[in-house]
């Protein structure tokens, strides 16, 4: 169970995280993420044969991915805006590319065991999936009732924005 | 002949039951009052129904629920482990692009000289 609690909290992590700074909930995601990860990789009991194969195999995965991701970031961070670039984060970036890249088909290419079709055909079931899902946020976006239009300034509210608009902006006071 | 098809058609029932779940919890965790939330929920929960009824009843029917939906998420994550080398075969294409990247020459600043 604390497998697959450790998943869901790294999904909740990324979805509050990704809703961004306008909303404080957002600040909780980097913090659930970790304890989900840390959840996953630190298994408290003896796994069953399902998670133990994803295990191993996310274990398998996870130097190159590390070392590509922080390849990337570095890359990224290197190449900064208004083309003031800091090439040796860069070329260490680089390099971490190149290693992930090494590592990979060092260590993960050959032993992959699974059957190709198999994982054609859930990735195939994914693309439904979001296609569905795409299809009902439009349904459910043309359902959306249109907001009323406001209605015309009443004259009070004209010469409350009038007298505004003048001690901000001046005006020629012979037109008064 | 027979495994083999149903074994792909759980596959495919299994991608499906997997973003289901994960677009469940990302509406959950994103609510905001200006969202509609209600619908999308009603919609996605009623197809994670059908694609789980449909795995649980004709695919599998000697397996547990509980089991199905874990077997759906192993799956689904070994399947994105396994592809993502040709994700990332893009993204290196691309941040090899950005690393020669040269600042392309200004015609204003040309003048300036």
């Amino acid at each position: 169970m604390q497998f697959w609690f450790g998943f869901l909290l790294l999904f909740c992590g990324l979805s509050l995280h990704r809703i961004g700074p306008a909303f404080r909930r957002s600040n909780f995601g980097k913090p659930i993420m970790s304890l989900g990860l840390v959840l996953i990789f630190l298994p408290y009991g003896q796994l069953s044969s399902i998670e133990e194969n994803l295990f191993d195999i996310m274990l398998d995965n996870l130097p190159w991915l590390i070392l590509s991701m922080f390849g990337v970031y570095l890359v990224l961070y290197g190449s900064q805006i208004y083309w003031v670039n800091i090439s040796p984060i860069k070329i260490l970036g680089i390099l971490l590319i190149a290693t992930s890249w090494i590592y990979y088909f060092k260590f993960i290419f050959n032993s992959q065991k699974e059957d190709f079709s198999l994982v054609m055909a859930n990735l195939l079931g994914m693309i439904f999936g979001l296609l569905y899902l795409i299809w009902i946020i439009k349904l459910v976006e043309s359902h959306t009732p249109k907001v009323a239009e406001s209605l015309p300034l009443s004259e009070s509210e004209k010469k409350y924005i009038t007298s505004i608009l003048k001690r901000n902006l001046g005006g020629n006071k012979d037109e008064d | 002949m027979k495994i083999e098809i149903n074994d792909a058609l759980s596959s495919v029932l299994d991608g499906c039951i997997f973003i289901s779940l994960l677009f469940l919890i990302h509406l959950i965790c994103s609510y905001h009052p200006y969202h509609r939330i209600l619908p999308l929920l009603m919609g996605n929960v009623l197809f994670l129904l059908l694609v789980v009824s449909i795995n649980y009843f004709t695919l599998n029917p000697e397996s547990s629920l509980f089991y199905l939906l874990r077997e759906s998420m192993s799956n689904s994550i070994i399947s994105i482990l396994y592809f993502s080398p040709f994700f990332y075969i893009f993204i290196t294409f691309i941040i090899i692009k950005l690393f020669f990247r040269k600042r392309p020459e200004d015609p204003l600043l040309k003048l300036l000289d």
